[in-house]
């Protein structure tokens, strides 16, 4: 009986040497034929939606367009008019403590929920975006990946909620 | 099962077994990242271990198919497909508990065969009774051997 359980034993044993081998083997034939495929898997796993970004944001790197830059004047007229749909690129945070009234919140990481935004359906509509200050990057990106998504009429307000909010224009929280 | 005899009938679970590895192997190999995505699904392993998952999974597979079939490497094919379903049945399971829907790609992008976190835990099941099932007949013929040689005759394994 002892017999019989040993050699069962060493046959298990044998077999998961084995497997392992195997195993460690097609990860290595994995990784190496990886690198001749047309599009190869980069070394750490991204999300879709990371993957999305990315390709978005070299489309918007490629695109020659810049977004219009708008000063506060025009910016105001154009509010008061009701001709432009205000697009806030900061976090929703700061989005929630204060806004240009009518506008929406779109964040740069969020950038792709576009899609679900009904004021952003119309894509011939122009849109304004504005950031925190002259300085931040999110609502020149924000901007730059409206355009890759298609939409025409794309503007960016340079002075952005701090210039907005000091001139005593109406804010909505 | 009329002109089958017992060998024939032994090999319908191996075949079938080994058939599921392969054809889950090569649709997994031709699109990776489909089953990068599917591995991801079920947010167990950490981002720098799914792709190197998804690039050797599938010849890891398609070996296992190839192994089960032959008859050298059959209890060892017969032991990783064994210990493929385990990890399947494990991953369903906790998916379950944790009430996620996971689409795993176990088939690549098809579809049809797209399973339901519930349908694919069963199916796991199934394939791990089965894989069990292809294993312990693998090692039949070795104990065989053993205790023949216990008893003083000396014969080969049957492989059938």
């Amino acid at each position: 009986m002892w017999d019989g359980a040993l050699t069962s034993m060493t046959s298990l044993f044998r077999d998961m040497g084995l497997v392992f081998l195997a195993f460690a083997a097609s990860c290595v034939l994995g990784v190496l034929t990886n690198s001749f495929r047309r599009a190869p898997l980069p070394t750490v796993y991204e999300n879709p939606e990371t993957r999305m970004l990315r390709s978005l944001s070299s489309a918007a790197e490629m695109i020659p367009r810049e977004p219009a830059l708008l000063e506060f004047q025009a910016v105001l007229r154009t509010w008061k008019d009701s001709a432009a749909l205000f697009v806030d690129a900061r976090e929703p945070a700061f989005f929630d403590e204060g806004h240009i009234p009518r506008s929406v919140n779109l964040p740069r990481d969020e950038i792709l929920r576009s899609k679900t935004i009904g004021e952003l359906a119309d894509k011939s509509r122009p849109v304004i975006v504005y950031c925190s200050e002259e300085g931040c990057e999110d609502g020149k990106i924000v901007a730059k990946g409206l355009l890759a998504l298609g939409h025409s009429k794309v503007s960016l307000y340079t002075g952005g909620w701090e210039e907005w909010s000091a001139s005593g224009s109406p804010v909505e929280k | 099962m009329v002109g089958l005899g017992l060998a024939g009938r032994k090999m319908i679970p191996r075949i079938f077994v080994s058939s599921v590895f392969l054809v889950a192997g090569l649709l997994k190999l031709w699109d990776p990242l489909a089953f990068a995505d599917g591995i991801a699904a079920f947010h167990v392993f950490p981002a720098w271990s799914i792709n190197v998952l998804a690039m050797g999974i599938p010849y890891f597979e398609i070996l296992t198919g190839i192994g089960i079939l032959s008859g050298r490497t059959r209890s060892a094919a017969a032991l990783a497909a064994c210990g493929l379903s385990v990890c399947f049945v494990l991953l369903y399971a906790s998916a379950l508990a944790r009430g996620i829907d996971v689409k795993c790609a176990c088939f690549g992008k098809w579809e049809i065969l797209q399973a339901s976190t519930r349908v694919g835990f069963v199916r796991a099941i199934a394939l791990l009774g089965l894989s069990a099932w292809v294993y312990t007949k693998a090692l039949l013929p070795y104990q065989r051997n053993r205790g023949a040689e216990c008893s003083g005759e000396r014969t080969r394994p049957r492989v059938p």
